[in-house]
């Protein structure tokens, strides 16, 4: 915890944690915000969405602010849906990581899938009167007694995944959760990059009405307008997230549009796979006979493989350590400046930013 | 008709048998006409083919689900008893290390296994656990998909080598492997049920199981067999999606009872039992695809699509009557 | 006794008990009848007529008792049993499956195999046809057209088709449980010829009816159930309507009380 607890106020980016500079390190796919906080906002406001340049405020005062009074031990709950996810093990290690560093004591459940197992967690968490608690609900309704509860005693509750019901009275401080329409922005600038200015996008969409779904089709659609105005979507269908579809929807828009497709970006993994699958049976190719340009989301294991293959282009990955990071942030700004906090975060959805992956940058 | 004569009440009665018959065709043949003025890609071999190679996964596990409801019960389990079948085909190709015949018979088999299991397992707790067969494998439909979780452990298993998917991608001269499936099951399933003694049961025991039972067929052990051999088919389809897929997807075939239920009804078997004919099931499980196909090639936007799609269905289902109707005066 | 003759009754019924629950469906029934007889089976709605058939018929397990054929003990574990010792019943509803033809029908659960074992034994519809129309004509009942689905048949001609059914293995009983009582009083008139055609072949026949007069006229001996119990087994040519309504409703003699 040596960086944030030697009561240095300057704010340079040796002070703040290694992991902040790791993320705002990478070329060409970083959360702009984060090159704010290297100090140069100049060069990436434009475009940064208000909620997640207040959201990034937040966390920098925090670190000022955090530097100076973290000798107070103070205690968070997490009570996690599941473990048996590496995505939430994920969650785990980063919240451990970024509790150590402030000398927080991080208080970790696992309810195993189980709503019954995770409303007993919560009510232990609360009778170990931890000061915030973050909460990845395994149903977003189910959970509310619990939450409830915890409003009753005064422990703020934060969202972390997954949305928490809050239509029947349960307080939610905000809701921490990966930044689907960046995601989208992401895949537009990758198609302008690799297409140029020109050329034809098939969009395959996910579960009509998802907000996943809607997140990332309209991240991805007025992205395309901005840094691509000439290139065309040329068909855009939902295929249910699902490869099977993906698959049948690919083998028929490719009849539809036969030579005429440069690229297709896929609202997830599965549907891209089943695109490559249709592509690569129909032996299809871009106009001027490269391999059609295939984007996916989410960086599942199968589309991974197929990138290193350099049969698919890209991905875009969640990041589960950075979510639990900002969980333990999130609750640590709270303790120590609520009425600021509220302020600036009451009730909202605050992004955890999301990273493009290609052959360039695959992880081990 | 070589006896006439106590039916002289029903002269009109010949047409009416051949538009009982063939509704389902018309309907067919209309949906293609249409489809061929709206997309000029529409008619091209190869797109054809891909409907039918399409539709190949849910018309396999439809043969099944359509004598199930030929007995006057009804199976929702089907899509996740196929996933489950697929992730077990996948495992063993897998732990087999994949291009080994052997192995691959041998991983076939486990999913055909699998399917089986789960299928006399409906059939036994419908017939001798005395529950309706709705509640049945509506808790099925839900351990399936529990167990296939479970055993991808929630991600997708994949790199099964090509030999297997050479089921879902190879051809006998021009025709996949798929449509050769297709044609052979449903000509098996249409003899089965047309020309022999248990198949005359199953249409029989859906009618008046009453009846049947008097007669002395053994009707419990009858339903359990249907059960599992519909069990058995949708491992096809599990087996034959995942050779598709190239992958068994732990959330593969999700929903698809309901688009099975869509071909079986489509093609006119009664949801009460005793009436139907499998190859007109085929039928539905293809004009289901034409939909999809149609509304692609078409690009109708997303929420269009769930609103057309269903549409399209109940337009078909209404023009299949009405042609009954009209030239085949007012049977059922 | 009221054997009409020759020694071994055909079919004899000792203490047949049978339970539903705690409901005494049957309480300690005997009854026996001979080769070529018309039985009567009478009774108010729940006396008991249609648990004893379904007794007889394989249908039912009686909770105690014993049945013989020919002086043999026998039991009928299923219905199949029953039909495999020579009984046959031709059920008040017929129990015909409405989507079969006729021959479909009347060759149900015995239907002629061209070949094939197992699971698949192919039908040989052609045969089936031409023994059903055979068996019709021998019967000189209305031939439905063949092919058409029972169900679109009249009452008549349903009832026809659930005959042949029962007479086409020449059993040794035959039991029509309330064969009027959907027709039309022509199609009665000629149904009711048939249990003595029957039983002028040396087929036994039980008939159960509502219509009192038609098992007066048809029947050489009548038994009337009430609440379970075999109340009255009478000579039919040694009764009235007046002496079976008595025992039917109760407080009658019970002159056929000690019958075995």
């Amino acid at each position: 915890m040596g960086v944030a607890t030697d009561g240095a106020l300057a704010l340079t980016p040796a002070r703040f944690p290694p992991w902040l500079a790791l993320e705002a390190g990478r070329q060409g796919n970083e959360w702009e915000g984060w090159n704010m906080l290297r100090g140069n906002a100049h060069r990436t406001l434009q475009g940064t969405p208000r909620r997640a340049l207040r959201w990034l405020l937040a966390v920098a005062a925090a670190l000022l602010i955090g530097g100076a009074t973290a000798q107070a031990t103070y205690t968070v709950g997490l009570s996690l849906s599941t473990l048996n996810n590496p995505f939430f093990v994920d969650v785990r290690d980063g919240a451990q990581q970024e509790a150590q560093l402030f000398g927080i004591k991080l208080v970790v459940t696992d309810a195993q899938n189980d709503l019954n197992k995770q409303i007993s967690d919560i009510e232990d968490l609360i009778q170990q009167k931890v000061n915030v608690l973050l909460v990845n609900a395994t149903d977003s309704a189910g959970v509310v007694p619990a939450v409830k509860e915890a409003n009753a005693a005064g422990i703020p509750v934060f969202a972390i995944d997954r949305a928490i019901d809050t239509s029947t009275g349960a307080q939610v401080v905000a809701q921490i959760a990966s930044d689907n329409v960046y995601g989208g922005r992401l895949q537009a600038r990758r198609v302008a990059e690799v297409l140029g200015s020109t050329g034809n996008v098939v969009e395959l969409e996910g579960i009509p009405g998802a907000s996943a779904a809607i997140d990332r089709k309209s991240g991805f659609e007025s992205e395309l307008k901005s840094v691509a105005p000439n290139v065309q979507i040329i068909a855009d269908q939902p295929a249910g997230f699902d490869q099977a579809q993906g698959l049948n929807v690919m083998q028929n828009i490719l009849q539809a549009h036969q030579g005429q497709i440069d690229a297709v970006v896929a609202a997830n993994d599965s549907m891209a796979v089943g695109a490559l699958q249709a592509i690569q049976q129909a032996g299809a190719k871009r106009p001027n006979g490269q391999p059609i340009v295939v984007i996916g989301f989410d960086a599942i294991d199968q589309s991974l493989s197929q990138i290193k293959a350099g049969a698919m282009d890209s991905t875009v990955a969640q990041q589960p350590k950075l979510m639990g990071r900002l969980g333990v942030d999130a609750a640590h700004m709270l303790s120590l400046d609520s009425l600021m906090f509220s302020t600036l975060a009451s009730g909202q959805f605050m992004p955890v930013a999301v990273q493009l992956i290609t052959a360039q940058n695959l992880p081990q | 008709m070589p006896e006439p004569s106590t039916l002289s009440a029903r002269p009109r009665r010949d047409w009416g048998q051949i538009a009982l018959a063939y509704g389902i065709y018309l309907v067919l043949l209309l949906f293609v006409a249409a489809m061929a003025l709206l997309s000029p890609n529409f008619l091209r071999v190869t797109n054809l083919l891909n409907i039918v190679t399409q539709a190949s996964t849910v018309a396999v596990i439809a043969v099944g689900t359509t004598m199930v409801i030929l007995l006057a019960e009804i199976d929702l389990s089907v899509g996740s008893v196929a996933a489950l079948a697929g992730a077990v085909t996948a495992g063993v190709l897998k732990a087999g290390g994949g291009a080994d015949p052997v192995w691959l018979l041998l991983a076939v088999l486990a999913g055909l296994a699998i399917g089986t299991a789960l299928g006399a397992l409906n059939g036994a707790l419908t017939v001798w656990g005395g529950i309706p067969s709705f509640i049945v494998t509506l808790g099925m439909l839900s351990v399936g998909r529990g167990l296939t979780l479970l055993y991808t452990g929630g991600r997708p298993i994949f790199g099964l080598g090509g030999g297997f998917s050479a089921m879902a991608y190879g051809r006998v001269g021009p025709v996949p492997v798929p449509i050769i499936i297709l044609v052979v099951l449903y000509t098996l399933a249409a003899l089965f049920l047309h020309t022999t003694q248990l198949g005359r049961y199953i249409y029989a025991a859906g009618t008046n199981r009453r009846a049947v039972a008097l007669a002395g067929v053994n009707v419990d052990r009858l339903k359990v067999g249907v059960f599992a051999l519909a069990g058995t088919l949708a491992g096809l389809g599990g087996v034959l999606l995942t050779a598709r897929l190239d992958s068994a997807q732990p959330t593969a075939a999700t929903g698809w009872e309901l688009d099975v239920i869509a071909a079986v009804v489509l093609g006119g078997t009664s949801l009460y039992g005793g009436r139907g004919a499998v190859m007109k099931t085929l039928v539905g499980a293809i004009i289901l695809q034409l939909i999809s196909n149609g509304l692609n090639l078409l690009n109708v936007q997303a929420y269009w699509q769930q609103i057309t799609k269903g549409g399209v269905i109940l337009l078909a289902l209404l023009l299949e009557r009405s042609i009954r109707r009209v030239r085949g005066g007012d049977e059922m | 006794m009221t054997d009409t003759g020759t020694g071994t009754p055909l079919l004899e019924l000792q203490g047949i008990v049978k339970r539903f629950g705690g409901v005494l469906a049957l309480d300690d029934v005997s009854l026996s009848l001979d080769r070529g007889q018309v039985l009567g089976l009478v009774g108010d709605n729940g006396a008991g007529k249609s648990t004893l058939i379904k007794v007889v018929a394989g249908a039912y397990q009686p909770d105690a008792g014993t049945l013989r054929m020919d002086g043999a003990g026998v039991r009928f574990p299923a219905p199949r049993s029953a039909k495999e010792a020579g009984i046959e019943t031709v059920y008040q509803d017929l129990a015909l499956v409405d989507t079969l033809d006729a021959a479909g029908n009347i060759f149900l659960g015995r239907e002629l195999v061209r070949f094939g074992g197992g699971p698949v034994k192919v039908l040989n519809k052609r045969r089936m046809q031409e023994s059903a129309r055979e068996l019709l004509g021998r019967l000189a009942l209305e031939l439905p057209s063949s092919g058409t689905e029972v169900g679109m048949l009249s009452g008549g001609q349903r009832q026809s088709v659930a005959i042949s059914r029962a007479l086409y293995t020449r059993p040794k009983l035959v039991i029509l449980d309330e064969p009027t009582s959907a027709l039309a009083v022509t199609e009665a008139r000629k149904v009711l010829e048939l249990p003595r055609t029957l039983a002028a072949q040396g087929v036994a026949v039980i008939i159960i009816s509502h219509t009192l007069q038609d098992v007066l006229d048809v029947t050489d001996r009548i038994a009337v159930l009430r609440k379970g119990r075999k109340v009255a087994d009478l000579r039919t040519a040694e009764t009235t309507l007046e002496e079976l309504v008595a025992h039917i409703v109760g407080g009658g003699r019970t002159r056929g009380a000690g019958y075995a």
